[in-house]
């Protein structure tokens, strides 16, 4: 009895194997997605950035997992408090972006993080670092929206360097408002090309609208 | 029909548990204290879990047979088993290994002081630097407010611990640079010859620096120049003493930045009165260029070249007669280059070679007589790096120096003319090795071999650190090492044979430090051994000169740097307490040396105004009086001149995004400062010899400048510049 599980179970995983090879990937990876979009604490980023540490081990031709790994750390770098340790996490999440960019080169997405990576640079130091990594972000920023105009996280983290940048020299902020409005306009309409690509902005994008009134 | 779908779903569901492992233990780290958040799966798998706040995990797999399982976490080494999933639970503790370098615990400061813009737990930054009043964006200037320096005011230079300026050695990318300082008229600071904005990190050591840095007795300036430029922009700067452009132009892999500055000090003598006769104030045009290369995704190039030219004129009066001037005429041309590589090579060693050049020529005219002095130096190396584990890395590497100098006195009225010269090869090989013995403990071990040619001298330096983390926010740091330098080139000139000074330095160091606070102690010792000693009659022939001078310098530092208490607001305090003397040159005994104080004091405040959109800044400089020789008394260096006490103050106002106007004054409340006195050479009628207060030409240096900067995204500014 054992033994006829046994084929029966090898005949049907490797019928579903075969017919799923592709949507095991897909599926590992919309339900680590989901659960980073969920993740709260510290805790669950780290959680989630090991999830796609560990399908970015595999699948070594694939960008998604080291894109939503590196926004992982972006946004577990935002939650530590000590300034040395910010910039570890800030410099994985820019290894992985480069990891992403040598498989993906010219995707308006990974070069929107990168951007993402050097605007939190900032905030660490300011005062010294503001003029450098203010410069690479925007670069970084101009690029990805160059390369896709149409990309909502792209504009609205290009608003966040213009709100930032307005402030710190005590001019208006119309320009960073403009810039908020055409990423809500185009978060209204965007469709993501692919199922694991990135979806993610929308609300942050509102709750930034309130500084604009 | 159902039956089936049953069935089938009966298998399905059996299918995924049969041959489903459960996979659990623990991680921890080497103390037994659980790690939360690491990584745990089986490689080449989909298979794994995050450990849990226990340090616990657990996992199914449907893999079996040979696999292997990884470990990772930021700040510890990757930790991989081969393993066999054979039964249905497997239980495995793991012990990770903390990767110090990564988590960088503990770091040497004893005698170190980094400025960085890395972010990583430096004491100051470039910006402090270029923004501390009294300091003129100079980097000597800046640092001279730190602990361990003295205040020299007629020099400019970095004066550490009971040492001479030419103790101190600079290094740009590991790569010597001669002649740091431009020259200057009698009593006014010289001034650094590269401009602070060129680097990212300052290391400034006051003792027990690194085996790679040699020829250095007392201190160690060790510059990072910044890598690859971001953005394309010109720099315009509109100065009372001059103007200068820039321009920077930025490709994907490439950065080239050339600068052009013209300096001409001859408007501002016209309208502040200088103690000095100017016939031609000082002067300079100077052009640099620098070129930066990503050669891979781990490659560097750095090309860098610098070309200064500067002159001037004044009348010198004799001492205690006035009206007996002598024309003194100063023109100097300087040449630097410096080219360095660096790469990654397999199996994580890093290879870093470099060369540099160093040109220098003075032209010097007293009246009719002329000295020409040329100082030629070429420096190459090659430095190869391994990071052996987690818990050493190693270095090693080899240098040469190339020296060549001349000075050629010239007196068409007496007739006379006077070569002094000499060449100096000068070869050195260093390794050097990090060791973290715990977590909390971190070795450096190096040693240094020179042979100069020149003295036919070879000699073995060890060096050590030791930096222990004594509690969250607090360690103890010591260091000792043996120093050696040639000897002044003003005496080898003379005596081609002179051995190389040496010095020998403890320091023992205790620093407390949150991000924002930092509050240290600097206890120290040093010897000095074979320094230059002399006949003062017989300065002419190399048989006057020997090396049997000696001497030592103690005392502490204290520092406390606050940018956490006031709003917007950032100072710190550094005191230094000196007590040091010499038997060296022509003196008859051991003596205190008139460019040491015993007590410096310097008091850095920076406030940002928002309302004003300005940074002020203020900066106060006590030292207490210099020793002098008075040859009208019998004690020799018996004398102390007044203390010296100066107030500077600058501020930086940004008009638009892209301009600022910056202003700055030294000598607020307009003090005598006296740095020292000097005597006629021969006793008067009377007997009695002359004397002068050396003091700066002006009672305060006021400096206006605008600088403004053009660029795609008009958010760059100069204000890191200033």
């Amino acid at each position: 009895m054992k033994n006829l599980q046994f084929i029966i179970c090898t005949l049907f995983l490797s019928f579903t194997l075969t017919a799923n090879a592709a949507s095991k990937y897909e599926e590992a990876m919309l339900t680590a997605i989901e659960k980073l979009y969920e993740a709260q604490s510290p805790d669950d980023f780290q959680a989630a950035a090991n999830t796609f540490e560990r399908i970015a081990q595999k699948e070594t031709d694939k960008w998604h997992p080291l894109y939503y790994g590196a926004y992982a750390k972006i946004i577990l770098s935002t939650m530590v408090e000590d300034n040395a340790d910010k910039d570890k996490q800030l410099d994985q999440a820019l290894e992985l972006v480069d990891a992403a960019k040598a498989l993906q080169p010219g995707n308006s997405e990974i070069i929107a993080i990168e951007g993402f990576v050097h605007m939190l640079r900032i905030p660490i130091d300011p005062a010294t670092r503001g003029q450098q990594y203010s410069g690479m972000a925007f670069g970084a920023l101009q690029k990805a929206i160059a390369i896709n105009p149409e990309n909502p996280r792209a504009l609205m983290l290009l608003s966040d360097m213009q709100m930032g940048t307005a402030r710190f020299f005590g001019n208006g902020t119309e320009e960073a408002c403009n810039t908020l409005d055409k990423a809500l306009a185009q978060y209204e309409t965007f469709k993501p090309a692919g199922t694991l690509d990135p979806t993610w902005g929308k609300s942050w994008a509102e709750h930034k609208k309130a500084q604009c009134q | 029909m159902r039956t089936f779908l049953l069935s089938l779903f009966l298998v399905s569901a059996s299918c995924s548990s049969f041959g489903q492992h459960l996979i659990k233990g623990v991680v921890t780290d080497a103390q037994e204290v659980p790690v939360i958040g690491a990584n745990v799966f089986l490689y080449n798998t989909y298979d794994g879990t995050s450990t849990e706040v226990d340090g616990h995990f657990s996992f199914q797999t449907g893999e079996g047979g040979a696999q292997t399982l990884v470990v990772t976490y930021l700040g510890y080494n990757e930790y991989r088993k081969d393993i066999q999933i054979e039964s249905d639970t497997l239980f495995i503790a793991i012990t990770l290994k903390e990767n110090a370098f990564e988590l960088e615990s503990v770091v040497i400061t004893a005698g170190a002081f980094e400025a960085s813009d890395e972010g990583k737990r430096e004491v100051l930054n470039p910006l402090d630097i270029v923004t501390t009043a009294g300091a003129t964006a100079d980097i000597a200037g800046a640092l001279n407010t730190l602990p361990g320096t003295q205040t020299v005011g007629e020099s400019g230079r970095l004066f550490v611990r009971g040492g001479e300026g030419y103790e101190t050695k600079t290094f740009i990318d590991g790569m010597q640079v001669m002649n740091f300082y431009s020259p200057s008229a009698p009593n006014t600071p010289g001034r650094s010859r590269f401009m602070p904005f060129m680097f990212s990190g300052t290391s400034f050591s006051t003792g027990g620096y690194s085996a790679e840095y040699g020829q250095a007795l007392s201190s160690a300036l060790i510059l990072r120049s910044k890598f690859l430029a971001t953005q394309n922009r010109i720099d315009l700067s509109l100065m009372t003493v001059g103007a200068d452009a820039a321009l920077t132009k930025a490709w994907e892999n490439s950065s080239l930045s050339a600068k052009a500055q013209y300096t001409n000090l001859d408007p501002y003598m016209g309208i502040i009165s200088q103690d000095l006769d100017w016939v031609d104030a000082p002067t300079s045009m100077e052009g640099s260029a620098a070129y930066r290369q990503k050669i891979s995704s781990t490659g560097v190039l750095k090309v860098f070249g610098n070309f200064n030219r500067s002159d001037f004129t004044l009348n010198q009066s004799a001492i205690g007669q006035p009206e007996e001037k002598t024309r003194i005429d100063m023109a100097n041309q300087y040449t630097y280059f410096n080219v360095m590589a660096q790469e990654v090579i397999g199996n994580d060693w890093t290879i870093k070679g470099g060369v540099s050049y160093t040109g220098n020529r003075d032209d010097i005219g007293w009246d009719l007589d002329e000295v020409n002095q040329v100082e030629k130096g070429w420096h190459t190396k090659l430095v190869l790096g391994k990071t052996l584990s987690g818990n050493m890395s190693f270095k090693t590497g080899v240098e040469y120096f190339n020296r060549h100098y001349f000075q050629d006195y010239d007196s068409p009225a007496d007739t006379f003319f006077n070569r002094y010269d000499f060449t100096e090869n000068l070869g050195g090989a260093f390794a050097e090795s990090d060791i973290y013995l715990t977590k909390n403990l971190l070795a450096r071990v190096g040693v240094r071999s020179e042979y100069n040619a020149l003295s036919k001298q070879f000699n073995v330096a060890p060096r050590l650190s030791l930096a222990f983390k004594t509690s969250e926010k607090s360690q103890i740091s010591a260091a000792y090492g043996q120093f050696q330098q040639s000897a002044p080139t003003e005496w080898l000139m003379v005596a081609n044979d002179l051995q190389a000074e040496r010095a020998d330095h403890y320091i023992l160091n205790y620093q407390i430090s949150d991000q924002k606070q930092t509050f240290r102690i600097e206890v120290f010792h040093k010897r000095y051994h074979r320094l230059v000693k002399f006949q003062p009659d017989e300065k002419t022939a190399p048989e006057g000169y020997n090396n049997s001078g000696s001497g030592y310098a103690r005392g502490f530092d204290l520092f406390w740097r606050d940018s956490k208490s006031l709003k917007n607001a950032d100072y710190w305090i550094s005191y230094s307490y000196l007590d040091t003397k010499r038997d060296y040159r022509d003196f008859p005994k051991a003596a205190t040396p008139s460019f040491a104080s015993k007590h410096n004091l310097s008091v850095v405040y920076k406030q940002f105004i928002n309302l004003i959109k300005s940074q002020v800044g203020l900066t106060y400089t006590f030292a207490s009086g210099r020793p002098y020789h008075d040859p009208n008394q019998d004690t020799f260096m018996g004398q102390r001149t007044p203390a010296y006490h100066d107030l500077s103050a600058n501020v930086s106002y940004l008009l638009r995004q892209n301009v600022i106007i910056h202003l700055s004054a030294s000598n607020l409340l307009g003090l005598d400062q006296i740095f020292g006195y000097e005597f006629a050479a021969a006793p008067d009628a009377g007997g009695r010899y002359d004397s002068r207060a050396i003091r700066p030409p002006a009672k305060r240096f006021l400096f206006l400048g605008v600088f403004i900067t053009f660029s795609k995204e008009a958010v760059l500014n100069q204000l890191p510049n200033l």
